[in-house]
């Protein structure tokens, strides 16, 4: 558990699997989270939420996930928070060419939402174990 | 409202909007094999609602009907790429992929979600 509450941004253009997810990190994880239906939504209000980490999924109308990362990455406040892409799109090579991006993780769809929060818990430990390291 | 009852609120809510969207792909199904020329724009909406409901059954504990969406997804991804060339026997098979997933759906009832009965109380953080 940690000590403050951490601000998540959920990028997610399916209602059904928002409403889950939402459910798995703001009820069971106590997570602070701004639920983004787009990628545009993510990209004009992250800055201002200044979240700790972002959960962004991939196949979206519009502006991808992975389009979205990059927008994102360009915003110096946000350019060095840890991303985690939460997708179905899942292939071994879907997965590295993510974390060759530069994603600190992957996350596969379809998830368990009785688990989730723990796993999104245990990367942004792992992230902020090694900026400290840095 | 506990969080068990509000995640039961989810199942019930997410396993309705299921079989909807299983009479919705049925639909979609019965217009492309009536229209004779297949069309592209057909098969994508009903892709469409099967990537999504591959999504949401696994994650809401419909595994069984996640897969059958699954298989179903994939098939039509394969048709989209065929659009203008399918043959009826192309067609049938994907009529028996969604026969498959169609008597799941009839069957499944928000209790048979794994998540159902699940125990929250040594999760929340």
């Amino acid at each position: 558990m940690s000590e403050k509450l951490e601000r998540l941004t959920y990028v997610e253009d399916d209602p059904d699997i928002r409403s889950i997810a939402e459910f798995a990190l703001r009820d069971i994880g106590g997570f602070t989270v701004d639920v983004c239906g787009s990628g545009p939504e993510a990209i004009e209000r992250s800055p201002d939420f200044n979240p700790d980490l972002i959960i962004l999924d991939v196949m979206m109308p519009g502006m991808d996930g992975i389009e979205t990362f990059r927008r994102l990455r360009e915003i110096p406040k946000l350019a060095k928070t840890p991303v985690i892409f939460m997708t179905a799109k899942a292939m071994k090579h879907e997965i590295d060419r993510y974390m060759a991006l530069g994603a600190e993780e992957v996350i596969p769809k379809p998830f368990d939402p009785l688990i989730l929060a723990e796993r999104i818990g245990e990367i942004l430990q792992r992230a902020r174990a090694r900026k400290a390291a840095s | 409202m506990t969080m068990q009852e509000q995640l039961r609120v989810l199942i019930q809510r997410n396993c309705a909007k299921l079989v909807e969207q299983i009479v919705d792909v049925g639909r979609l199904l019965a217009q492309i094999e009536e229209s004779g020329a297949v069309s592209e724009d057909l098969i994508a909406e009903a892709q469409g609602i099967t990537h999504q409901m591959k999504g949401a059954a696994g994650s809401i504990g419909f595994g069984e009907m996640g897969a059958a969406a699954t298989v179903l997804d994939e098939n039509l991804k394969d048709l989209r790429k065929r659009a203008g060339a399918i043959s009826p026997d192309q067609l049938q098979a994907t009529r028996r992929l969604f026969v498959t997933l169609q008597s799941i759906g009839e069957r499944t009832t928000p209790e048979m979600s794994t998540l159902y009965n699940a125990d929250l109380s040594q999760l929340a953080r």
